[in-house]
């Protein structure tokens, strides 16, 4: 008898011995998150907080409402501050300074905030070190603005998305509201339902990076994108390619319905491939040398363009406009170019259901 | 073009209380008039500022049209089984035949013991009957499955989910899109069987004309999906992105039924039948992104 009491004992004390070491464990590690928090409350009842951070720290957030501004910056922290909220807390790990960084937040006061939670707030601004990598997530209405770090990831609902000044990546996705990339590097992906796409000055720092942006009902405009693949899609909405072509690139365009405009410099090298599928017209400002077999509509070269003519989104000039209506009428619903302009160093492929598709010279 | 819509009209497009096909018929006038798109657009700001104000008396739960609707079933459900144990129990000769089956219950002793052995052998009877039914079950359905896996062609991909019907579909078609493997978002194949006997085919195609490869997956996708932002209840959906949604939702529409009919007529044009999938990814890609807005508001009620 007293060798099964001993014996049941012994199992108990066996069974909470780890339970209890990491117990303690945990209450050690609390102070330490705690220690690295510092709420400053002022007089606009914003939410501070702050933790040490790696420089490669990946932040991650997620808001169902509000607007989100992130900064690099210079030091080895994430300080969060957020106006019109209840609760504000960075989890990280138990390491110091935290490799990742989880920004929460609740409308709610004092609300037990855990990884996962997603709640409002009127502004969350957030200086993160340059070589963060940030996740955002926005369920509801709200801007996005993110500057100076090196990877960025944007899942958004509703609300503009304004990135500048990243280093290493960026991929955003919104299904309302326009995105703005500017002054960026690395391979970059940009998609929206229905919004504008703005990227300007965004270069490649690897061979393999590609572009690619995407929307349905809004417009896409690219300048100065230095990436040797790229690629563009609209469905109702237009496309206006603006800059040089890189050597050996490829250039993959796509409209529904909407006008298509590559506007190159006058020395642009590049084999073409322009297909309208059912009604729109191919002009071009560049001699093209046409391939056999292609049906071209419209002869090379033609119709010639003044120098400093107008440039920008389609409608068309007023002389390809009255080249296009002096043209013959098509036998067949759909147009086609395939050639060479120079020698061919770039591929361009363009493509229309509906719409017309521009080349023009710089 | 139509008249434009009235005010009143306006609100409950945006309320969600029109009939669908009225709401259909008011997205695809919204997508191509400007005026009313809008005069939409004011009405959906009037509304996000109302919503806003009011976000605190709308923070309490009430029935959503889903629940109610689930309620009434349930209402319903329940008189028709009351109405048939009613029925059951009205007939007063049922009871009288029980009554005089009693007096046969009646035993002697030596009769009890004969009884009980004769109940006994009716047991092992019905035990060896079971046992027997479940031993030649497997086999018929292995040899069924093998007989299947001799006749059907190779065409699903390692890797892919795809379901036993999907896979029956796309038959002999090696010209597939490979993207539509991934199409489909983990929170629709978690449907259940039962949300998927309810699903009504999508009737974009044009009649008499037949399914091009690749297009009855992402009729599927896109029905599925449909499916699940009504389940979540899409009056979940703010305002602001209702209007946007509602017009983006037309114009694919639109899209896919005019890219459809020039690929229906020129199956072999490579472009032609890409801008209809185009069209279809990005139905797919809207809806999926709206269904996932919808769940997460759903769990927010």
């Amino acid at each position: 008898m007293k060798l099964s009491v001993s014996i049941i004992m012994l199992a108990l004390a066996l069974a909470l011995a780890p339970k209890a070491s990491a117990q303690a464990k945990a209450e050690h590690a609390r102070p330490a998150e705690k220690a690295a928090e510092v709420r400053h409350e002022g007089a606009d009842s914003a939410i501070e907080r702050r933790a040490d951070a790696e420089k490669s720290v990946v932040v991650s957030l997620c808001v169902s409402s509000g607007n989100v501004i992130v900064r690099g910056g210079d030091r080895a922290e994430v300080l969060a501050r957020a106006s019109e909220a209840g609760s504000l807390r960075l989890l990280t790990p138990n390491v110091q300074p935290a490799p990742r960084v989880e920004v929460v937040v609740s409308e709610e006061h004092d609300a037990e905030l855990s990884s996962g939670d997603c709640g409002s707030v009127g502004t969350l601004e957030l200086t993160v070190p340059r070589g963060a990598s940030v996740n955002i997530q926005t369920q509801g209405d709200g801007h996005i603005e993110v500057a100076d770090v090196a990877g960025l990831r944007v899942q958004s609902l509703s609300g503009d998305v304004d990135v500048r000044r990243v280093s290493k990546s960026v991929d955003v996705n919104s299904l309302s509201g326009d995105i703005s990339l500017t002054d960026s590097s690395g391979p970059a992906r940009v998609g929206t339902v229905s919004g504008n796409v703005e990227a300007r000055n965004v270069r490649a720092s690897a061979a393999g990076d590609s572009f690619e942006a995407k929307t349905v009902s809004g417009d896409v405009t690219l300048e100065g994108i230095t990436h040797a693949q790229v690629r563009g899609t609209a469905t109702s909405g237009d496309i206006l390619y603006r800059g040089a072509l890189a050597h050996g690139g490829d250039y993959d365009f796509k409209t529904t319905s909407g006008d298509l405009s590559l506007e190159l410099p006058a020395n642009s090298s590049f084999s073409l491939h322009a297909k309208v599928v059912l009604n729109g017209d191919i002009i071009t400002d560049f001699p093209v040398k046409v391939s056999a077999g292609s049906a071209a509509s419209a002869p090379p070269g033609v119709p010639p363009r003044p120098p400093n003519g107008p440039a920008g989104m389609p409608p068309p000039p007023p002389d390809a406009r009255s080249a296009a209506r002096n043209r013959p009428p098509r036998e067949l619903p759909g147009t086609r170019l395939d050639g060479t302009v120079g020698t061919g160093d770039a591929v361009v492929n363009l493509t229309s259901f509906s719409g017309s598709l521009y080349l023009r010279k710089q | 073009m139509k008249r434009c819509f009235e005010e009143g009209f306006l609100q409950a497009y945006l309320d969600g209380e029109l009939a669908p096909e009225q709401m259909s018929a008011a997205a695809a006038h919204v997508a191509a008039c400007e005026a009313c798109a809008a005069a939409l657009a004011e009405a959906a700001c009037e509304a996000a500022f109302f919503s806003k104000a009011f976000a605190p008396d709308d923070s309490i739960s009430v029935p959503t049209e889903a629940l109610r609707s689930r309620v009434n079933a349930a209402i319903a459900q329940m008189e028709t089984g009351t109405e048939a144990s009613r029925g059951r129990t009205r007939g007063p000769v049922f009871g009288g035949f029980l009554a005089t089956l009693s007096g046969l219950l009646n035993f002697t002793p030596q009769s009890a013991a004969a009884f009980a052995g004769l109940l006994a052998f009716v047991a092992l009877a019905a035990i060896f009957f079971v046992v027997s039914r479940q031993t030649v079950k497997p086999t018929n359905v292995n040899q069924r499955e093998i007989a299947k896996a001799e006749s059907a062609p190779p065409v699903v991909a390692p890797g892919m989910v795809r379901q036993p019907d999907e896979v029956k579909d796309s038959g002999a078609d090696g010209a597939r899109p490979s993207a539509v493997g991934n199409i489909i978002p983990v929170s629709a194949r978690r449907r259940s069987r039962a949300v998927r006997a309810e699903r009504r085919p999508v009737t974009l195609q044009t009649k008499g004309s037949e399914t091009l490869p690749g297009e009855k997956d992402y009729q599927t996708a896109i029905a599925s999906l449909e499916k699940t932002i009504k389940l979540g209840g899409d009056a979940t959906i703010r305002p602001s992105v209702r209007v946007e949604y509602e017009r983006d939702l037309a114009l694919l529409d639109s899209t896919i039924k005019d890219t459809r009919r020039v690929a229906a007529e020129n199956p072999k044009d490579r472009d032609a039948v890409s801008f209809l999938m185009s069209a279809y990814q990005s139905k797919v890609e809207l809806l999926t992104k709206v269904a996932d807005q919808s769940q997460v508001a759903a769990l927010g009620r």
